[in-house]
């Protein structure tokens, strides 16, 4: 019988390989994480990512063949690596092509909530100065179907965009009819708290599969602080509303977001019982944007980074606890870092995506026709500051809106890899660039990134979400199904 | 009161030193200048955010190191990673 | 266990060296049809015609004219209408294929270019050329009707332009079955061979494809072939480019089972694409004794390894089958995954599992296993 060679002999013989790309980050005093391009991490002693960059790491360490599996360092017949690593970065880049999804439409600014961080509402009867005309509407379709995209999404915005219901009806069938020979796959939201809703609303919604995305604040007294109205009554409105909305349009036809109040900071677990009480598998732990009102009212500044962190930490602790009691509920914040971490998928998200995702994924038809690279862009002009303003749907050609300098310069300026800092940041492949976030701060798209509060949020999250997998397999277990769920 | 400190240039380069400076902009405020042979810090702590100085510059000193491995890395793997890139944009088919 | 292949008690009337004939237990077949079968004769009737007549134990008196006869022992009672088997004039029988069985496969070759550890199937460096031929007769033979068939060696693909002219050939005569080839897969690593591979446009082609550890090293290893790795990835890549079908099969043993999650995590952050996962449990055949000390390991104690892995790639929402093992050896979490896979003709239950309330569930024991050792921790469900 022929003999069988030992391990040994299909080991690297003269311990010489090559570094593939990487970075590295320290964890604590001990321990780096190193990362690639795609996502891709482990964790490792100081001393090993010495001998590893040093090319001493003997081929019989542990870390030598862990390393070699993901992509960290190859040995000189190694193609495959090579192949897969092209491979993930064009998956993760896939999705720049799909340029200019999502367009919102601010149907108007008129809202009869008064919430203190709103950005940009006014209470008022005045529909001449804050609706949208159909004329307007007409021609944000125009850019719309410019979109080389073949899904489009567009989004009616507010103010309370139930307030202008007609001129919503009006672009929905209009752009319907235009579909008809466009035939893009086209899809229709409305960010509403449901208030206003009306059953013949509700039907129209459902005619036309438009999905509601409505907002929930937390528990009743939370909620209704945080978002008052004539009568006191929001969270009771939004309760019925989502009743009606779930028996009109369907149970997948209405989500909720919420907001991080100053007084949501001491009750994340009431506020995600209440999530989970009314039948949602999940919950965005946002923080509060430091634009518009949040920030002249100071609200913003009323928690820092940490203080937030602090108010996840907690929340996703409780979530993981629920989670392994079997409710299946994800944190939406996380699941967009760890489909990064986990996946060489991109979820897409404007905030988190690289060149940024302004201009690009997202563009904002305001009630006056200004158009913006993003929603952030609309609430920082009505703060006063225009850099993000690309033009006017009255005055303005497709092309001057979309070449507009100051969009361009932003993208260019933020796109992370060429951002000081940014560009050896082992979290990086995690992160985005978010120029408006940098802009409205430091005054200039890139931000100074050691005082980034976007920086230290999405730092001191990623940390979190690392420590948790390196520690518990279950929860890593749990992570892995939130960024597969479609 | 300013800091002075000295590094062998032929450790450190000037690269690494003005990367970790940079990182540690928001505690300390760094002046780089190179001399014969040297790159020299002047570090001063940023007023009424630095409590433990010499804790912080420890650290600095530590990412000193750590920029420079970085640097390194990256020279390295520069070839490999325009071999990835170049792979990624030009073939077709297969992707997720 | 189903005895395969053997030596018949008597042949007669066979010109060739070897030649396939297909069964029938038809006694009322249409005349015409009858030539070129052979009448497996069960019940005592022996309907005219037929040109060769296969028995059971002795040799029959009243025998037609001129016809041919063979007679084999008991062990080949399982025959049945439309098999097809090979006989020789030296005696040698085997079945080539069953007409009512799920599980048929055609061996194409014993030559491999791996030479793995558990080989169930020990390659031999011999021109067996002949094997080829065989199954491009065996395929003209083959009810058309059939649903299923394997491909396997040794290691197909060495046959180059061959193997793919087989791979027409089942399409032209069977083109409604479903195709399923095992092969190491680094012979497409070669994206001009993946090209002719694919230009044969199946409808219905999956290949099964062994990927032991994300470690290189661990798989030539496994393997006994140095780069062998490398070619693998690089052939299912090459094949999913040009959308093919893909299966990973892992066989778990001592050298497999301890990195099995990262190796579930390798194929979810990079082979992503492909179609199915499966799991299998090894079979104490072939080189595995052998190589008893180095594989040989108890499933019960690598069933939190096995847990991890099917959650792993069911989280990605990968196709996760898990084959040969018992159900008593796998967790709860794991049954969704789990199929009663043994072939017919090899699978078999231990004593302990007498009085087991789910053995209809379980996939039970490899015949080798039951003879040469299986889990002392196996459980009958009461």
């Amino acid at each position: 019988m022929s003999k069988f060679q030992p391990i040994t002999c299909y080991t690297n013989q003269t311990s010489q390989y090559e570094l593939l790309p990487f970075r590295f980050e320290a964890l604590g005093d001990d321990d780096v994480v190193v990362t690639n391009a795609v996502g891709e991490f482990s964790f490792l002693p100081r001393p090993k990512l010495e001998d590893l960059v040093a090319h001493r790491l003997p081929p019989s360490d542990p870390y030598y063949s862990r390393l070699r599996a993901k992509h960290f360092l190859r040995e000189s017949g190694d193609q495959a690596a090579l192949e897969l690593l092209a491979l993930k970065t064009r998956t993760k880049y896939a999705n720049l092509r799909n340029f200019t999804n999502l367009h919102l439409f601010v149907v108007t600014l008129r809202c009869d909530h008064s919430c203190q961080y709103c950005q940009v509402s006014r209470q008022s009867e005045d529909k001449a100065a804050f609706d949208m005309t159909r004329e307007t509407a007409e021609k944000g379709l125009d850019i719309v179907f410019r979109s080389p995209n073949q899904a489009i999404k567009i989004e009616f915005q507010g103010g309370e965009p139930l307030l202008n219901f007609d001129l919503i009806r009006y672009i929905v069938e209009k752009a319907e009819k235009r579909n008809q020979t466009e035939s893009r796959n086209l899809q229709f939201v409305i960010t509403t708290t449901l208030a206003l809703a009306t059953d013949e609303m509700l039907e129209f919604c459902r005619d036309h599969g438009i999905f509601l995305s409505s907002s929930l604040d937390g528990p009743e007294d939370l909620h209704n602080k945080n978002r008052p109205r004539p009568g006191r009554d929001s969270h009771a409105r939004f309760v019925a509303g989502l009743q009606r909305a779930r028996d009109i349009v369907g149970y997948d036809g209405v989500s909720a977001l919420m907001t991080t109040s100053p007084s949501s900071l001491g009750r994340v677990k009431d506020i995600i019982d209440e999530y989970v009480k009314h039948g949602f598998d999940g919950i965005f732990l946002r923080h509060l944007s430091p634009y518009g009102f949040a920030l002249k009212t100071k609200s913003y500044q009323a928690y820092n980074v940490e203080r937030w962190l602090e108010f996840y930490k907690e929340g996703l602790d409780y979530i993981l606890e629920l989670n392994k009691q079997g409710i299946r509920f994800t944190e939406y914040y996380s699941s967009l870092l760890l489909t990064k971490m986990l996946t060489a998928n991109d979820p897409g998200f404007v905030d988190l995506m690289n060149p940024s995702g302004a201009g690009i994924a997202a563009v904002v038809f305001n009630y006056d026709g200004d158009v913006y690279a993003s929603d952030e862009s609309r609430m920082l002009h009505e703060m006063g500051d225009s850099t993000f303003r690309l033009g006017n749907l009255a005055k303005n050609t497709y092309e001057e809106i979309f070449t507009a300098d100051n969009l361009l310069t932003a993208l260019e300026d933020s796109f992370t890899s060429s951002v000081p800092m940014c560009s050896d940041c082992a979290f990086e492949p995690w992160c985005g660039a978010d120029p408006v976030f940098h802009h409205a701060m430091h005054g200039d798209a890139v931000g100074r990134k050691p005082e980034s509060e976007f920086c230290k949020r999405m730092m001191g999250a990623s940390k979190y979400l690392l420590n948790i997998m390196r520690t518990d397999q279950e929860a890593e277990e749990i992570f892995m199904q939130w960024v597969n769920r479609c | 009161m300013t800091q002075k400190l000295e590094l062998d240039a032929a450790v450190y380069s000037l690269e690494a030193v003005q990367k970790a400076a940079y990182r540690f902009i928001d505690r300390l405020t760094v002046l780089i200048h190179q001399e014969p042979g040297k790159v020299v810090c002047g570090i001063d702590p940023i007023a009424g955010r630095v409590i433990a100085v010499e804790h912080v510059i420890d650290d600095f000193k530590r990412e000193l190191l750590d920029q420079q491995l970085r640097l390194k890395i990256k020279t390295e793997t520069e070839p490999a990673r325009n071999l990835i890139l170049a792979y990624a944009f030009s073939r077709t088919g297969l992707q997720g | 266990m189903l005895k395969l292949f053997g030596k018949a008690i008597s042949v007669e009337g066979i010109q060739a060296h070897r030649m396939q004939v297909s069964l029938t237990t038809q006694s009322n077949l249409p005349v015409p049809l009858r030539q070129g079968k052979a009448y497996l004769v069960k019940d005592g009737t022996i309907p005219p015609g037929f040109d060769h007549y296969i028995v059971f134990e002795t040799r029959l008196k009243d025998l037609p004219e001129g016809a041919a006869c063979t007679v084999l022992d008991a062990e080949f009672l399982y025959l049945d209408d439309q098999d097809v088997i090979s006989l020789g004039q030296d005696g040698h029988v085997r079945s080539l294929f069953r007409a009512n069985s799920p599980h048929n496969s055609i061996l194409l070759t014993e030559q491999c270019n791996n030479y793995c550890l558990m080989c169930s199937q020990p390659p031999k460096r011999v021109d067996d050329h002949w094997l080829l031929n065989e199954a491009m007769e065996t395929i003209r033979r083959i009810p058309r009707e059939t649903e299923s068939l394997g491909i396997t060696g040794g290691e197909p693909t060495l046959f180059g332009d061959n193997f793919i002219a087989l791979l027409r050939h089942i399409k032209n005569w069977l083109p409604r079955i479903s195709l399923h080839v095992l092969s190491n897969g680094r012979r497409f690593a070669d994206a001009e061979f993946a090209e002719k591979y694919a230009s044969v446009q199946h409808p219905d082609l999956m290949v099964g494809i062994p990927v032991y550890s994300a470690d290189p090293a661990r798989h030539d290893y496994v393997v006994q072939a140095h780069g062998a790795f490398d070619e693998t990835i690089r052939g299912i890549l090459n094949l999913k480019r040009l959308g093919q079908k893909v299966e990973i099969r892992v066989v778990l043993h001592k050298q497999t089972v301890s990195a099995l999650p990262e190796l579930a995590e390798f194929i979810a952050r990079n082979l992503l694409f492909v179609d199915h996962v499966a799991l299998m449990g090894l079979e104490m055949t072939g080189f595995t004794r052998a190589n008893l000390d180095a594989l040989w390991i108890d499933p019960a104690e690598y069933r939190q390894e096995l847990s991890r892995s099917v959650r792993i790639l069911r989280a990605y929402g990968l196709k996760t089958s898990v084959y040969n093992h018992p159900l008593c050896l796998v967790n709860r979490d794991v049954e969704p995954n789990y199929v009663k896979s043994i072939s017919d003709w090899k699978n078999e239950f231990a004593q302990e599992c007498a009085p087991c309330t789910r053995k209809s569930e379980c996939g039970g024991f490899f015949s080798s296993g039951i003879q040469h050792g299986y889990s002392q921790s196996i459980s009958p469900f009461q």
